[in-house]
């Protein structure tokens, strides 16, 4: 005798476990602590944290070691033309003084 | 039947939302098939019940990973035959012998030949692990051999070749016994 597909089929058909199965699960269920909707959250805040402070520091050591750095040729002329706009700006003083203070010596002297 | 089975994209939503009512629903909709997977896997209607309930509590803890009808249904599916496996090596450890099968309320006998399935379930239960899962699932979820093989992540040929020898195993425990019942009725 060979167990036929009905015959496997028709002993392992599906059952129903006890009457009150639901019921009692229902009772576990509501037993269960409430279930943290978002548990990574405080642990992703403290690693992003630490992750920026890890970095600020790494940073700043960097930048501790490494030699100053050459001005750019922005910079360079930038400084230039503030120093030229500083010379203009000296000799009009120098020129606006003589006016203001060469006359009043002439009519002293 | 398998669209009985569906469930509700509303019920998950509100199960996820911590909806007791909604997830005792989803209870009853497969309850059936959970508890009748772990039951066929070890003959033993405490066992199932037992494997049913922590399988529905891991539900629980994790219906938000739950996307659709069918993904729940895998999930269970998967669920259960894990922690089958899990429950074997627990039992081994502890040198288990199965209680007798106690009739309850609720408990409703196979259709046909109430003595051949259950000599049929008995053989089922001493089969190696994955054979009986193998084919519970064949038979009882009527699942296609390429669903079983990505259940239980398994080669497909894999999957073939355990059916087709936990067939040959269960020809043999079944002719072994019409061979003792011939013994026995010849001797008396």
């Amino acid at each position: 005798m060979f167990p036929t597909q009905d015959e496997l089929k028709q002993a392992l058909s599906r059952r129903e476990p006890a009457a009150n199965f639901t019921e009692r699960l229902m009772e576990q269920v509501r037993a269960e602590p409430r279930v943290k909707r978002f548990p990574l959250r405080r642990w992703t805040i403290v690693g992003a944290i630490a992750a920026s402070l890890t970095a600020g520091v790494y940073i700043r050591q960097q930048r501790r070691a490494e030699p100053p750095a050459a001005p750019s040729v922005e910079a360079a002329l930038a400084g230039e033309q503030l120093f030229e706009t500083l010379q203009v700006a000296g000799w009009q003083i120098h020129k606006a003084r003589e006016a203001v203070f060469e006359p009043q010596a002439e009519e002293s002297q | 039947m398998q669209e009985a089975m569906e469930t509700a994209p509303r019920l998950l939503v509100d199960a996820a939302l911590r909806d007791t009512e909604a997830f005792a629903a989803i209870i009853d909709r497969h309850k059936s098939m959970v508890f009748s997977l772990a039951f066929h896997f070890f003959h033993d209607r405490s066992v199932a019940e037992d494997i049913a309930q922590e399988v529905y509590l891991e539900l629980y803890r994790n219906l938000e990973r739950i996307e659709s009808d069918l993904h729940l249904v895998y999930w269970l599916r998967q669920a259960v035959t894990r922690k089958c496996i899990d429950q074997t090596r627990r039992l081994k450890h502890r040198r288990y012998q199965p209680l007798d099968e106690i009739t309850e309320p609720g408990f409703e006998p196979p259709q046909g030949d109430p003595m051949l399935a259950e000599l049929l379930q008995k053989k089922i239960a001493t089969l190696p692990e994955k054979m009986r899962l193998v084919i519970v699932l064949r038979f009882q979820e009527d699942m296609r051999l390429s669903e079983i093989a990505e259940l239980l992540e398994m080669p497909l040929n894999t999957v073939k070749t355990t059916l087709r020898r936990a067939l040959a195993r269960l020809k043999r425990k079944v002719a072994d016994l019409d061979l003792e019942v011939a013994y026995v009725s010849n001797a008396r």
